[in-house]
């Protein structure tokens, strides 16, 4: 009797939870071959019908993997573009170009066109930082002199997953130049959102003719007719682009941020300038606010170290005394620099350092009395930079070709 | 100790209604003996009767009676007509039947093992087990000469578990030899065996070893019951008990080991565990046993602590890709894509480009196709064997991917799947993996990692409430044992433990062994 309740009330039990479970069905499922794998996202001003123009990227999976899938003729990526109001009533238009729904956590950077960011971006992370699609490590680029839209549409050689052309220049040139950085959204919106700092943004352009570079034909010469090219270090301001800095004055700008992975310096050598070559192979940078009187101000440590890479001048490499001037010029070039830097900013109002965050780290409290009115203190706040520079290795040579 | 109520074990038959004609009793007349007697076998051919005379005028009608073929024959010429024939002319003539029994007994046998049977029931059993009876006109008694000698397989090398490292015998068919295989690497008093025959039909012999002292008394009495239980007509293999004893039906884990190999059994009788040896297989039964057992190989403990340690883990690992690798693929590629890296997103969705099953039907083809395929390879002759691992690398492999109708990664998989599940040890674990595996696939295609995740809470809690004679299957995990955890994951050097399994031996009883290296050294 007690057996057949039991067995009674085991057979209900499993009837709930199996149709419950089985009537569910795969609601949430989608086969991976059903994406659309959005690589980058392009945002522009958009010229009529709304605030934004949007452009996808959307990965073409045969014809980047390669093997016996891809045809060989297509192109890697297609892109689609619409506009709308806000952002995802743009990105709900593409929808009507696209057969299958954008899939966006492989986002790997989002491109800003330079009309767009001058006239202000702070609003358009919203979306990122809200849609559980979006990663918030997507790397933040501006298209220096074009729309997004058409720095996205450029096709390169050698990578052949579409959106990494973009990041991977942006990267591999600020790793090895020094000129430039890349950062991720939560970076940029930490910094955009913060009081006490100012965003600095990597810039990508197009060297050559844009409108060839939009096919596979681009990548099948030897020298594609277009290409993208990571170049300069935008300064913004209160979420608008005001600036771009370039070449020494962009690496001013990142000795002090403590950015600089490495980078090449060239040194003066027996009257010829810019005849010795140092590979800076670390460096370190801390930024301390020092206040005096209720009046703060900021002291810069930069401590680099570097090789000999080049000479092509006659000197001796073996030689302290020499090693140490070299030493000396090397701190002083670098010096200059973040002066240059430092004076840039201060023109544009814009504390890419953080100096401000220093601040408040020091005295919060003198910080707040001066938040206010912070441009005006920025402008005057006193820097002084100390830069300590060892050169520790000449590399496999010791002396140079020319040497008697 | 506690046992489950389990409904599916048969109700203890009363043993005493089996018992009516065994008290029927040997007749005085030797005539009537033989008549009964080949009325009962039907006048079978192989049996042999033979009639003859003993005594010093050769007037005592006496005979012998034996199965060509379970007795040895040379073996009943020699050492019972020879001597009964040839050497009996001493014994006293005019002395009463019994005298001139006893006589027979004390002087003129030259075997070892002789008995007196009185009972007919056993008399019949003897001749079936290869012994001789003897028996003289005038007494109801008869004399049973061991003379069992029928051809037996030679030991060989095992040839379901093997080792790299370690003996290479295997237990065979006989009992006998088996139990000589076990009572020879542990020479102690204190091994206990005893014997009980079950199968009304088949009378199996079955015995349960254990050593005295080390095995908890209570696990020797509950094996002894289990198996006074039964009640069937045969028992063929060690199967046929280890559905009756085992604990709980309806599961797909095995609740008792079986191994082939004499060194396995002796560690767990010495690790006071009992072991289950049936006549005519070479598979015996331990128990009781957990479920980390199954990933313990004997040459885990032959092999340097160090490289068993990580054989073990390797173990484990395939365990889980065996039963989770498919699930894990579908519910990567249907779910939550994005947890994939993004390169090889792009790569499966490249191959997947064009496949007309979503990926739970795919998964499901190709591991239905796999089990077809082993199946037929245990089955087929092996002359053909070959066709089948041809036909099956091209069915798999090639044309399957080539006609797109199944995407490269899936091959990988259900290949990784294959491989892993024979790098288990154990073949009946392996076997509740590729089972529980198909449960995980259709939960995975139904809710992704949430549904498998749910999967394998059910599963644990299931194998939770899991009893191996009385002993938790996760024991020493669950409940958690933390003086056990020498030999489950990690396989510490052996004089590093000083109590072995305290869950089912007495573990006092066993000595603690001592490194000697560290002896010398400190």
């Amino acid at each position: 009797m007690v057996i057949k309740m039991i067995k009674k009330y085991a057979a209900v039990c499993l009837l709930v939870v199996g149709v419950s479970v089985l009537l569910t069905g795969c609601w949430n499922s989608k086969e991976i071959n059903e994406l659309a794998i959005v690589t980058t996202m392009g945002i522009d001003q958009a010229e009529e019908d709304g605030r934004f123009e949007v452009t996808i990227e959307l990965a073409n999976p045969p014809e980047v993997a390669g093997g016996s899938q891809s045809s060989g003729r297509a192109s890697t990526a297609t892109v689609y573009s619409a506009t709308g109001d806000t952002l995802i009533s743009a990105i709900r238009r593409i929808v009507q170009q696209t057969p299958r729904e954008p899939f966006f956590p492989y986002t790997q950077s989002i491109v800003f066109g330079e009309e767009l960011a001058r006239s202000g971006i702070q609003d358009t992370f919203d979306l990122l930082e809200r849609n559980q699609e979006f990663r918030t490590t997507p790397r933040v680029l501006i298209a220096r002199g074009h729309t997004a839209k058409e720095v996205i549409k450029i096709l390169s050689p050698l990578e052949k997953i579409p959106a990494k052309k973009l990041v991977k220049t942006s990267e591999i040139s600020g790793k090895s130049l020094g000129e430039t950085i890349t950062v991720k959204v939560f970076e940029f919106v930490d910094q955009i959102t913060s009081e006490s700092a100012e965003p600095l943004v990597g810039g990508v352009s197009i060297i050559g003719d844009k409108e060839q570079g939009t096919g596979v034909s681009n990548i099948e010469d030897t020298e594609p007719n277009a290409l993208i090219k990571s170049e300069g270090l935008a300064i913004f301001k209160d979420g608008h682009l005001k600036r771009w800095v370039e070449k020494e004055d962009a690496r001013g700008m990142l000795w002090v941020v403590n950015k600089i992975e490495s980078t090449i310096i060239n040194l003066d050598c027996n009257q010829e300038a810019s005849a010795l070559s140092i590979k800076i192979t670390n460096t370190h940078s801390s930024i301390n606010a020092v206040i005096k009187n209720g009046q703060p101000t900021i002291t810069i440590d930069v401590k680099e170290e570097g090789e000999v890479e080049e000479v092509l001048c006659n000197i001796d490499v073996t030689d302290q005394t020499t090693i140490q001037n070299f030493e000396k010029q090397l701190e002083d070039k670098t010096k200059q620099e973040i002066e240059r830097a430092i004076k840039i900013a201060k023109e544009e109002k814009s504390d890419v350092f953080g100096f401000g965050e220093a601040i408040n780290r020091k005295d919060p409290g003198l910080w707040k009395q001066i938040k206010k009115n912070y441009d005006e203190e920025f402008t005057a706040l006193e820097v002084n930079i100390k830069v300590d520079a060892y050169i520790t290795r000449s590399g496999m040579r010791t002396g140079s070709y020319n040497q008697e | 100790m506690s046992f489950h109520w389990n409904p599916f074990q048969k109700k203890n038959h009363d043993n005493n209604t089996d018992k009516k004609q065994v008290e029927s009793p040997l007749h005085k007349d030797i005539s009537e003996n033989i008549a009964k007697l080949k009325l009962e076998f039907g006048d079978s051919t192989e049996i042999v009767i033979r009639t003859f005379h003993i005594g010093r005028h050769k007037d005592l009608p006496a005979v012998a009676i034996y199965m060509e073929g379970l007795a040895d024959q040379n073996f009943v010429n020699k050492f019972i007509m020879e001597s009964l024939m040839l050497h009996s002319s001493d014994i006293e003539e005019h002395a009463s039947s019994k005298a001139l029994f006893q006589s027979i007994k004390m002087n003129a046998l030259t075997l070892s093992n002789v008995k007196i049977l009185k009972v007919w029931d056993e008399l019949v059993l003897s001749i079936l087990s290869g012994s001789t009876i003897i028996m003289i006109d005038g007494w109801n008694e008869a004399l049973v000469g061991e003379t069992q000698g029928w051809e037996e397989r030679a030991i060989t090398e095992p040839t379901s578990q093997t080792v790299v490292r370690g003996p290479k015998d295997a237990f065979t068919e006989s009992i006998k030899i088996n139990v000589t295989l076990i009572r020879k690497r542990i020479k102690s008093a204190n091994l206990r065996m005893e014997t009980v025959q079950i199968g009304e039909v088949s009378r199996t012999q079955i015995a349960y070893m254990y050593i005295q002292g080390i095995a908890k008394e209570d696990l020797v009495q509950e094996v002894k019951s289990r198996l006074d239980k039964i009640h069937t007509d045969s028992i063929l293999e060690s199967g046929n008990i280890e559905e009756f004893i085992q604990d709980q039906m309806l599961t797909p884990f095995p609740q008792l080991i079986n191994t082939e190999r004499p060194d396995a059994a002796v560690g767990n009788l010495l690790e006071g565990r009992v072991v289950i040896l049936i006549n005519g297989t070479p598979f015996v039964l331990i128990a009781p046993a957990t479920f980390f057992q199954f990933f313990q190989s004997p040459e885990d403990y032959y092999q340097r602590a160090d490289i068993a340690t990580f054989m073990r883990l390797l173990r484990f690992l395939v365990f889980f890709i065996s039963l989770l690798a498919p699930s894990i693929y579908i519910a990567l590629t249907t779910f939550h894509q994005q947890m994939l890296p993004f390169p090889l997103l792009i790569n499966i969705a490249a191959q997947r480009e064009g496949i007309p099953f979503p990926a739970f039907i795919e998964a499901l083809i190709m591991e239905v196709t796999f089990e077809i395929l082993r199946e037929a390879g245990i089955r087929m002759p092996r002359a053909v064997g070959q066709a089948v691992s041809i036909v099956g690398a091209i069915v798999i492999g090639e044309a399957a991917v080539q006609a797109g109708i199944i995407s490269p990664a899936m091959v990988i998989v259900v290949g990784i799947t294959a491989i892993s599940s024979f790098a288990i040890p154990s073949f009946n674990i392996a076997i509740s993996a590729r089972i529980l595996r198909f449960i995980f696939m259709a939960s995975a295609a139904m809710a992704g990692f949430y549904g498998m995740t749910l999967t394998a809470i059910v599963v644990v809690a299931h194998m939770n409430s899991l009893r191996s004679f009385g002993v938790p299957y996760l024991k020493p995990l669950s409940p958690f044992s933390l003086s056990e955890q020498k030999d489950i994951f990690l396989r510490l050097p052996q004089w590093f433990s000083q109590k072995k399994l305290s869950t089912i031996g007495n573990a006092n009883e066993i000595k603690k062994p001592t490194n000697q290296a560290s002896q010398d050294g400190d």
